[in-house]
């Protein structure tokens, strides 16, 4: 069989010839459309694709830019819907609390002019993102591809992109089509890679926003720190300046935290503190415009802005002191808590957040001066008086070395023999200027920083070398004791009998020309340990007087069990012996008891010839006071 | 101008003048007539086949431009039904070309150079087009506006404005 037609048919049948091209063209043209369409369906997928990538590399450039996530996001979808088929983009904030709720973080319509797309986007309460869909997303955390009615009304297509944020879905991107559009890997993968640019972008915002938290807020209280205070501080201060308008600080500083915290562990002190705040919370909830801080340990301070007068803030302070004084149960332990609180108003020309808040803080310290659980105002003199205590301060640790400190002499008096018996030797601090401290300037202020110690130890050494200087020309029985005053810290030195001993030995003075003189409160704390170290004293060969005993803190039960020689009475009772009847009564029994106990009682407060009359009336005969002698 | 073009034009003279009509035409236009849908090719060619077109049937180049726009669209939506079948009428289909149909056409034939039209819906229910393009093809874009309501069962008027006017690049476009 041949295909060629014969030489004599190619002459005749032209219409059979004509068919065939017709065909032949017909195939030809099918074939040409068919490789069209190939090539069309190949470029355009091309096309595609170095639109996708173009705008893979943009997002990335993006998202490393420093820009908002929010800036990111409306970015990527400008550029999304523009390339279509995609007419609406929405991202969505899923509540981080875990409520389940999501917010609308930005949304973007490609911009066909009223176009009949615009009029079918979903508005009202269809503007939401399904619950459903937010839980699959959450657990397959991969996109999902929508096709058909159902999901957003009006829309074919919806795409569904998670952005995980370790492991939790931080974000939905949703993407929405009016048309048809079957799930395309291509497509799929570059929204996957956007995802996770903006991971990326919300795990460094993340992070940033959890170290500016952390580095302006106490990790205990929640509460923002010393820093974020002085920053608000010193923006509120600055517009007030500006405008002219009023602010006020106010100092909580709790009375013996310390105590807490030294008693009852840490983890004690932490909880104190945790319900120090509710309460804080509760008082300055329910004040308008204030910004209340925890400065550090114990301490916590509130800005009040807007006008507020004297009594107003002191109500604001009485109500805190109410507040806080409710009792807490800590770990077992009932407490009840108090605060000395300062408050500055901004009427006192402050240069800066510093100034103000060392108002405050003294205003505060006032108030802790003054026994704590109370309200102090910060007035201008309390500045000039604490300034003034605050340059004692500074200069205290450098006073023994500068050889600044002396010792006055106040006799006591037999009033018998009239000889004087002993001197009690009376601190006294000159400083560089040349003024005369009595130790109330600066003997708590020594006591806090221990320095209380080696001052103490001078005393004892200077008495020593003085008695020593007074015994010189004493006949034997005459002899004159140097009375030195025992601190707390002093007492409890372990080798302080040790150290007696060997001054004694240095000096050459006699053990009994020593008398150490304490007060109740010194001995309370640790009634055992005290009695322990009032022996050893007492062992090295010192007399050992009871101060201002009746006052205070004096319990008789202490005189059955305490190792003592001297009994010296509180100078209250001179002072109130001719306006309270029963004292002389008291100050008879006092006589009676030194008598049947076999100690010395030495009269402390004589003022006058008459009440030194009446004092020897009353059976006694060692007297001390201004009437006897000066301190010297 | 895309090769798609002339291959639409082709189609639209052979199912209305048989498929001797385009060669004659090519002849007469003294055009090359190889054109593949990807291609591109000077817009005189087909400018010279518009004019050839026009004198053997006796009618103006715009005349014929109307003729050709109307009768290319159901040979579109043909090619492309996807961008036919999301809208519900020809209002909405012509509203979305700025937006959809042009940049899908891009994507297809990328360097191709689409007109811009703006879009201004009137009060009264008309629809102002205003044409944009270094082609001066108006004359296609109404035929195409005519063919979108033939395709969706519409029917249109389309009003122009007199050279000089300031709106000789306008269609006004009503729906009856």
């Amino acid at each position: 069989m041949t295909i060629n037609p014969g030489p004599g048919s190619e002459v005749t049948d032209y219409e059979a010839l004509y068919r065939r091209i017709r065909r032949r063209y017909e195939r030809e043209r099918e074939v040409r459309m068919e490789a069209e369409r190939i090539a069309e369906d190949g470029l355009s997928q091309l096309y595609a694709r170095n639109r996708q990538q173009a705008l893979m590399e943009a997002v990335a450039a993006q998202a490393n830019s420093g820009l908002s996530v929010e800036d990111i996001v409306r970015f990527a979808f400008s550029q999304a819907c523009e390339m279509g088929p995609w007419c609406m983009a929405l991202a969505w904030l899923p509540d981080s609390k875990g409520s389940g709720r999501v917010f609308r973080l930005a949304s973007h319509l490609s911009g066909h002019e009223n176009a009949a797309a615009g009029r079918a986007l979903p508005t009202g309460s269809d503007n939401a993102l399904l619950p459903g869909i937010c839980s699959r997303l959450q657990i397959e955390s991969a996109p999902l591809w929508l096709v058909g009615e159902g999901t957003r009304a009006g829309m074919q297509t919806v795409l569904m992109v998670p952005v995980m944020v370790s492991g939790r879905m931080a974000m939905v991107l949703e993407f929405d089509a009016l048309s048809r559009h079957e799930s395309d890997p291509y497509t799929l993968a570059m929204f996957s890679n956007i995802a996770r640019q903006l991971s990326h972008v919300l795990e460094r915002r993340e992070t940033a926003d959890l170290l500016r938290h952390e580095a302006t807020h106490d990790a205990l209280t929640g509460l923002p720190n010393r820093k974020a205070f002085l920053a608000r501080l010193d923006a509120i201060m600055e517009r007030d300046r500006k405008t002219g308008h009023d602010h006020a600080v106010i100092f909580i500083d709790l009375d013996k935290f310390k105590m807490v915290n030294d008693s009852f562990g840490h983890h004690a002190g932490d909880m104190f503190l945790i319900e120090i705040v509710n309460r804080l919370r509760r008082v300055f909830d329910t004040e308008e415009n204030c910004f209340i801080a925890r400065l550090g340990g114990d301490e916590f301070t509130a800005i009040m802005t807007g006008p507020r007068d004297r009594a107003a803030l002191e109500k604001i302070g009485a109500r805190i002191c109410q507040e806080l004084e409710g009792e807490m149960v800590i770990d077992g332990h009932h407490l009840r808590p108090s605060a000395s609180i300062g408050i500055v108003t901004s009427d006192h020309d402050h240069k800066s957040s510093a100034d103000i808040v060392r108002d405050a803080d003294l205003a505060m310290y006032e108030a802790k001066r003054r026994g704590g659980d109370r309200v102090i105002l910060f007035t201008p003199d309390l500045l000039a008086r604490m300034h003034h205590a605050l340059i004692l301060q500074g200069e205290l640790p450098d006073a023994l070395e500068r050889n600044e400190f002396l010792l006055h002499y106040q006799p006591i008096m037999d009033i018998q023999t009239g000889r004087v018996v002993g001197h009690e030797a009376l601190l006294r601090w000159r400083d560089r200027r040349g003024v005369l401290h009595d130790p109330a300037a600066f003997i708590r202020n020594a006591e806090e920083t221990g320095l209380i110690v080696p001052i103490g130890n001078w005393v004892l050494e200077q008495a020593l070398r003085h008695v020593v200087a007074f015994n010189r020309d004493q006949v034997p029985g005459h002899e004159i004791a140097a009375h030195v005053n025992l601190s707390a810290n002093g007492l409890r030195q372990p080798d302080m009998p040790r150290q007696l001993r060997e001054l004694l030995a240095v000096t050459g003075a006699k053990a009994e020309w020593i008398v150490l003189e304490i007060t109740e409160d010194v001995l309370l704390p640790d009634m055992d340990a005290s009695i322990r170290h009032l022996a050893a004293l007492r062992g090295a060969g010192a007399r050992i007087a009871i101060n201002s005993f009746g006052g205070g803190r004096s319990s008789l039960s202490h005189l059955g069990i305490m190792p003592f020689d001297i009994i010296k009475t509180d100078r209250g009772f001179v002072k109130t012996m001719n306006t309270h009847g029963h004292t002389v009564d008291v100050l008879r029994l006092m006589a009676d008891l030194g008598e049947r106990l076999d100690k010395t009682v030495i009269i402390e407060g004589v003022e006058t010839q008459a009440e030194q009359e009446q004092l020897r009336a009353l059976g006694f005969r060692y007297m001390q006071g201004f009437h006897i002698g000066r301190p010297a | 101008m895309k090769g798609i073009v002339f291959n639409i034009l082709e189609e639209v003279v052979e199912k209305n003048h048989g498929a001797e009509a385009w060669d004659t035409l090519l002849e007469a236009a003294n055009v090359n007539g190889a054109y593949t849908s990807l291609g591109s090719y000077p817009d005189a060619e087909m400018q010279a086949l518009v004019v050839a077109a026009s004198k053997h049937l006796g009618i103006t180049p715009a005349e014929l431009l109307h003729s050709f726009g109307r009768d290319a669209m159901p040979i579109l939506k043909q090619r492309y039904p996807e961008l036919f079948s999301t809208h519900p009428n020809s209002r909405s289909f012509i509203l979305s070309v700025n937006s959809i149909i042009h940049p899908e056409v891009r994507k297809l034939y990328p360097g191709a150079i689409c007109p811009y039209f703006h879009m201004k819906e009137n009060n009264d229910g008309t629809l102002d087009m205003t044409y944009s393009s270094e082609r001066h093809l108006i004359d296609l874009a109404q035929g195409f506006v005519f063919g979108a309501a033939d395709v969706f069962g519409d029917r249109v008027e389309v009003e122009r404005f007199p050279p000089g006017s300031g709106k000789e690049n306008m269609l006004r476009v009503k729906w009856l």
